[in-house]
C-alpha cells in the first residue's frame, strides 16, 4: 500500500502534535520516540514555514493539500492547547492538564470548581 | 581555451567525457557521448531516498549507486585497459565489472561547492557560487580538476522558496503511516527548472570553443553542475565563516 503523506491530514495533525510535545522534552530525548513515519515530520516543518510566510505577508498561492494540512496544523495546536494548557502568569505549555504550579514561572493555579 | 581575465583553464562542456582509474596496477579508461541534461534526469529519477527506523532511530538512506552504474551502461561508448579486445564484444557495456562501473560513474559526479574564497564581497542581488569539479583526464589514471567554477544567480523569490520546500516534504509512504517507509519525492528535476529561472551568468565555462555565454548556460550547463549549484541557494549555512 502506498500513502501520499500530503493527503493523510489526520498523520499531519498527529505528527504536529508530537513535534510540540517534543518542546517540553529535554533535548536529548528529541525525537526518540515518534510513532510516525519521518515524511510526517518533514511535512509538518514544511507547513510551519508555509504558515509563518503567509502571517509575515508573503503571497504565495496555495494548493489544496496545503489548505488541508495548515488546517490540520490549527486542530492540532488546539488538540495540544488541550493537554498542555499554557501558563496564565508566563504562557509556557505545562506538562500535563493536571500541573497544580507551572514548572516555568511557579504560578499556581486553582483549580475550577 | 583560455579565459581573457586570467590564465584559469576553461571547463569545456562540449568535450568527450572521459574518466580514468587504475585498479590493481591497471589503469582503465572510460569514454562518453555527451551527457544531456535528458541523461541527468534519467539518473535523478533513478535515485531513491527513504527513510524509516531502526531501534528506534532514524536512518536515511539515498542509493545512488543503481541510478550511477546505469548512467555508465547507457552512455559509455569505449573503454581501454581490459584484456582481449573487450569492447570488441556484444553488449560490453553492461559486462563492465560493477566496481569499474561504479567508479566511473563516481569520477562522472565529481562535482562540489568549491572552498575558495571570493576576491569580492558578494553583492545580494546576484549571488555567486562556485563549484570545483573533475572533468576530462591529464594522463590515463589522472582525472582533470576545475576550480571555481561560477555560477551567479538573481535572488530567489518567495514561490520559488515555497516551490523548493514544497518538493524536500513531498514523500509517499510503502507499509503503513507508522511502521512504513518514507520514500522523498526527487527534487533534482525541480531544481533543473530553478536553475534556468534564476542564473544570471556562468564563468569558468566554454562551448564550442568560447566562454560560456548566458544564453548557452540554460542549454549546455551540465545538468548536475546545474542542480549542485542551485542547490547551494536553498541548503546549508553557505558555508559561512566564523563569527569574530
Amino acid at each position: 500500500m502506498t500513502l501520499m503523506v500530503s493527503r493523510d491530514a489526520d498523520g499531519i495533525q498527529a505528527a504536529a502534535v508530537e513535534l510540540m510535545e517534543e518542546g517540553l522534552m529535554r533535548p536529548e530525548s528529541v525525537g526518540q520516540d515518534r510513532k510516525l513515519s519521518p515524511g510526517y515530520y518533514a511535512r509538518v516543518i514544511y507547513l510551519i514555514w508555509l504558515q509563518r510566510s503567509l502571517e509575515a505577508g508573503a503571497k504565495l498561492e496555495l494548493m489544496a493539500d496545503e489548505v488541508d494540512g495548515i488546517a490540520a496544523l490549527a486542530s492540532a495546536k488546539a488538540e495540544f492547547g488541550q493537554e498542555h494548557p499554557a501558563c496564565g502568569n508566563c504562557g509556557q505549555p505545562q506538562y500535563t492538564r493536571f500541573a497544580r504550579k507551572c514548572h516555568e514561572c511557579g504560578a499556581e493555579f486553582r483549580r475550577q470548581t | 581555451v583560455e579565459e581573457q581575465n586570467d590564465d584559469r583553464k576553461l571547463l569545456p562542456l562540449d568535450a568527450e567525457r572521459i574518466v580514468s582509474f587504475r585498479d590493481k596496477g591497471h589503469r582503465y579508461t572510460f569514454y562518453f557521448s555527451r551527457l544531456t541534461q535528458q541523461d541527468w534526469e534519467n539518473y535523478f529519477q533513478g535515485i531513491v531516498s527513504s527513510s524509516h527506523y531502526e531501534n528506534r532511530q532514524q536512518v536515511n538512506l539515498t542509493d545512488t549507486t543503481s541510478a550511477g552504474i546505469d548512467l555508465v551502461h547507457r552512455r559509455v561508448i569505449n573503454a581501454t585497459g581490459y584484456a582481449n579486445d573487450f569492447t570488441a564484444r556484444d553488449g560490453w557495456q553492461t559486462k563492465i565489472p560493477p566496481k569499474h562501473a561504479n567508479a566511473a560513474s563516481v569520477l562522472l559526479r565529481l562535482v562540489g561547492l568549491s572552498n575558495s574564497n571570493h576576491e569580492d564581497a558578494i553583492d545580494p542581488e546576484r549571488i555567486e557560487v562556485r563549484l570545483d569539479a573533475a572533468w576530462g583526464i591529464k594522463a590515463e589514471g589522472e582525472m582533470e580538476s576545475f576550480e571555481g567554477l561560477s555560477h551567479f544567480f538573481r535572488p530567489v523569490s518567495a514561490e520559488q522558496q515555497k516551490r523548493y520546500y514544497r518538493a524536500t516534504s513531498e514523500s509517499r509512504l510503502v507499509g503503513g503511516s507508522r511502521n512504513g517507509k518514507t520514500i522523498y519525492a526527487a527534487k533534482s528535476p525541480l531544481l533543473l527548472k530553478l536553475y534556468d529561472e534564476l542564473i544570471v551568468e556562468t564563468a569558468g565555462y566554454s562551448f564550442a570553443g568560447s566562454r560560456l555565454t548566458t544564453g548557452d548556460a540554460i542549454q549546455q550547463m551540465d545538468g548536475l553542475h546545474k542542480v549542485i549549484a542551485v542547490s547551494a541557494l536553498f541548503v546549508g549555512d553557505g558555508g559561512l565563516d566564523d563569527t569574530e
